[in-house]
C-alpha cells in the first residue's frame, strides 16, 4: 500500500501536475456512524479525478465535503484536513461562501430555479459582483455555448428553464456554476439521471473542461471512469482503497479489492 | 355480517356525512341569504347608521372592519416570516422543533376572549393606549399569527434541500439563499396564510370589543388611537335589540355582508395557493 502511494506520488512527479486539493486522515462522523475513515487523496489540477466505490460508500458525503456543504448535515463531525491550493478549509475562520465560487458544485438531478434559461445562467454570478446588460448577455452566450446549449436555445433565453429536457437541464446546471469561473468543478453523479445521449454529451465536455478547470467526477459507472477518467480514486465502505493514474489502475490494480471491482462491479468489505 | 355489506354500509355512512355537513352549511347560508338580502341596498352599502343601527347603513363598520384585519395582517406578517424562516432553516435539533411547535399550537388554542382581555389590560390599562383600532389589529395579530406562520413555514420547508445547496455551492451566503431563493417561494405560503387568518380575524367579536370597537357614533377614524366600529360588534348590538324588527332586519344584512367577506377571503386564499404551486411540488 505504502509502496503504491509512493509510486503514485512518483508518476505525479513524472508529469509535472501538481494537487490542487489535498484529503489528509479525513474522517467523518454523523451522529455514531463513521461514513469516512481516514481518507488520504490528492487531486490533480487540471484532470478529470473519478471516485468510484458502491452505494453508499461514502462517495458523496467525501465530494460533499471539498466544498463544505456538508456543514450543514445534522451531527456531522469533521476531523483531519483539506487542503486547497495550499491551505486548510476546514478552519473556523474560512469564507465559505468565496471558496463555493472556487469550487463549484453540480448535483445528481439538475435543479433549476423557476426563473428563464438567461436568469438561471446569471443566478450565481449576479449575486456576487454587478453585471452591466452586456455583460450579462455575454456570460450567458459564454456559457451556454461551452455546454453546447446556444444552438439550441438562443432563440427562447426567456423561456422558462423547467420547460428544457432533463439533459438539457444539467447542462444548464453546468453553465450556472462556470458563470462563477471556479477552479474546482465537483460533479456527483451528474449523468445518472440521464438518458445515454445527454451522458456522453456531458462526458465530452468534461473532457474539454478540463483544460481550464479541475474535474472531480462521482459515478456508480466504471465504463464512464474508463472513459473519461485521468486520475481514480476507489473508496469502499468509508475506506480508501486505492487511488492513482486512471490508466494504470484500470490496467493492473494493485489491490484484489478494486480489481474485483473493476471487474464486476462487486466488492467485499 | 359479510364484508360487502359491512363495505356498502361504511359507503353509505360516509356520503351520509358529506350530505349532511353540505346541508347544515348551505341551510346556513340560505337563511342568512333569505333575511340578509332585503335589508341591503345601496343605501344600506354607503351610507352611517342611525338610530343605533335600526336605520341607515354600515359603510363605516365595513371601513372598520376591513382597515382593522389590514393592519392586523401587515403587522401579522413580519413576524410570521421571521419565526417561520428561523424555524425552517435555523432550528436543527428536534427538541427545540418539539417546543416551538408546542407554542404555535398552544398560542392556537387560547380562547379569543382571553386575548380581549389581554389586550384590555397591557394596551389599554397598562400601556394607556386608550380603547384604539390598532390595539384591535395588534391583538388580532397575535390570534392569527400561528396560522400564518405554520402555513408560511410548510411552504419554505417543502422546497426540496436540492434548491438551498443549489444557490449555496454558487457562493451565495445563507441570508441571500433565504432572501432569493425561499422567501419567493415562501411568500405564497404567507399570502395563503394571512387570507386565511383575516378571513377568520374579520369575524372575531370577543378579542376586540373591550378594546377597539365602540358600537354607535363613530365614523371613519382619523387617527390610530380611536375606536371604530365594526361588523360582528354591530351584529352583537343590533341582535340586543332585537324586539325591534328593523334593527333585525339590518342585523341579518350586515351578517350576510360579514359573510360574504369571509367567503371573499377564503376563496381567494384558495386561488392564491392553486396559483402559486411552486418549485415545492416538483
Ligand atoms: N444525512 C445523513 N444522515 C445519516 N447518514 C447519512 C447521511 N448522509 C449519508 N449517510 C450515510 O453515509 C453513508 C455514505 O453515504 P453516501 O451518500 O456518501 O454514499 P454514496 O457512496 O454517495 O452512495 P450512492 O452511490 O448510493 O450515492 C451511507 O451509509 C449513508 O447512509
Ligand atoms: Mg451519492
Amino acid at each position: 500500500m505504502e509502496q503504491h502511494i509512493l509510486k503514485s506520488k512518483l508518476s505525479v512527479v513524472g508529469k509535472t501536475t501538481e494537487d490542487i486539493i489535498k484529503l489528509e486522515g479525513l474522517h467523518i462522523w454523523i451522529k455514531e456512524n463513521h461514513i469516512l475513515d481516514a481518507i488520504d487523496v490528492n487531486i490533480p489540477k487540471n484532470k478529470i479525478t473519478c471516485i468510484i466505490g458502491p452505494s453508499g460508500s461514502g462517495k458523496s458525503t467525501l465530494i460533499r465535503s471539498i466544498n463544505r456543504i456538508n456543514d450543514d448535515v445534522d451531527g456531522i463531525t469533521t476531523q483531519g484536513n483539506i487542503n486547497f491550493n495550499g491551505s486548510s478549509i476546514l478552519t473556523s475562520d474560512t469564507d465559505i461562501a468565496s471558496l463555493r465560487t472556487q469550487i463549484g458544485m453540480v448535483f445528481q438531478k439538475p435543479c433549476v430555479f423557476p426563473k428563464s434559461i438567461k436568469e438561471n445562467v446569471l443566478f450565481g454570478i449576479r449575486h456576487l459582483k454587478k453585471l452591466s446588460k452586456i455583460e450579462k448577455l455575454q456570460i450567458v452566450e459564454e456559457n451556454l455555448k461551452t455546454v453546447s446549449l446556444w444552438k439550441e436555445v438562443s432563440h427562447r433565453l426567456n423561456d422558462k428553464a423547467i420547460s428544457l429536457s432533463i439533459g438539457q437541464q444539467q447542462r444548464l446546471c453546468i453553465a450556472r456554476t462556470l458563470a462563477v469561473k471556479p477552479e474546482v468543478i465537483l460533479l456527483d453523479e451528474p449523468t445518472s439521471s440521464l438518458d445515454p445521449l445527454s451522458t456522453r454529451a456531458i462526458e465530452d465536455m468534461m473532457v474539454k473542461l478540463k483544460e481550464e478547470y479541475t474535474i472531480v467526477f462521482v459515478t456508480h459507472n466504471i465504463q464512464q471512469a474508463k472513459r473519461i477518467a485521468d486520475h481514480l480514486i476507489f473508496i469502499c465502505d468509508g475506506k480508501l482503497i486505492e487511488q492513482g493514474n486512471a490508466s494504470a489502475l484500470f490496467s493492473c490494480p494493485q489491490n484484489s479489492q478494486t480489481k474485483a471491482y473493476l471487474k464486476d462491479q462487486y466488492c467485499a468489505c | 355480517m359479510n364484508r360487502q355489506l359491512k363495505n356498502k354500509l361504511f359507503t353509505y355512512a360516509t356520503w351520509i356525512a358529506v350530505i349532511l355537513s353540505t346541508t347544515i352549511l348551505f341551510f346556513l347560508f340560505g337563511v342568512i341569504l333569505w333575511n340578509g338580502l332585503p335589508a341591503i341596498d345601496f343605501n344600506f352599502l354607503s351610507q352611517a347608521s342611525s338610530n343605533f343601527g335600526a336605520s341607515g347603513g354600515i359603510i363605516y363598520q365595513i371601513a372598520g372592519s376591513v382597515l382593522m384585519v389590514l393592519f392586523s395582517a401587515l403587522i401579522c406578517l413580519p413576524v410570521a416570516i421571521g419565526t417561520a424562516i428561523f424555524k425552517s432553516e435555523y432550528v436543527i435539533s428536534k427538541k427545540l422543533h418539539a417546543i416551538i411547535n408546542t407554542l404555535i399550537y398552544s398560542l392556537n388554542g387560547i380562547p379569543s376572549v382571553i386575548f380581549g382581555i389581554f389586550g384590555l389590560i397591557l394596551f389599554v390599562n397598562i400601556l394607556g393606549m386608550g380603547i384604539s383600532w390598532i390595539v384591535g389589529s395588534i391583538i388580532l395579530a397575535m390570534m392569527i399569527l400561528p396560522t400564518v406562520t405554520l402555513s408560511t413555514y410548510h411552504s419554505i420547508n417543502s422546497i426540496p434541500t436540492v434548491y438551498r445547496e443549489s444557490s449555496l455551492s454558487l457562493g451565495l451566503t445563507k441570508w441571500q439563499v433565504i432572501r432569493k431563493v425561499l422567501l419567493p417561494q415562501g411568500f405564497s405560503g404567507a399570502v395563503t396564510g394571512l387570507l386565511i387568518g383575516v378571513a377568520r380575524a374579520i369575524g372575531e367579536t370577543a378579542p376586540i370589543m373591550f378594546i377597539a370597537t365602540a358600537f354607535s357614533g363613530v365614523a371613519f377614524p382619523n387617527s390610530f388611537s380611536e375606536p371604530v366600529s365594526t361588523l360582528p360588534t354591530h351584529i352583537l348590538a343590533l341582535a340586543q335589540q332585537a324586539t325591534n324588527p328593523d334593527a333585525l332586519q339590518n342585523a341579518w344584512g350586515s351578517s350576510l355582508v360579514l359573510v360574504t367577506l369571509v367567503v371573499l377571503f377564503s376563496i381567494s386564499a384558495l386561488c392564491f395557493r392553486l396559483k402559486h404551486q411552486t418549485i415545492s411540488k416538483r
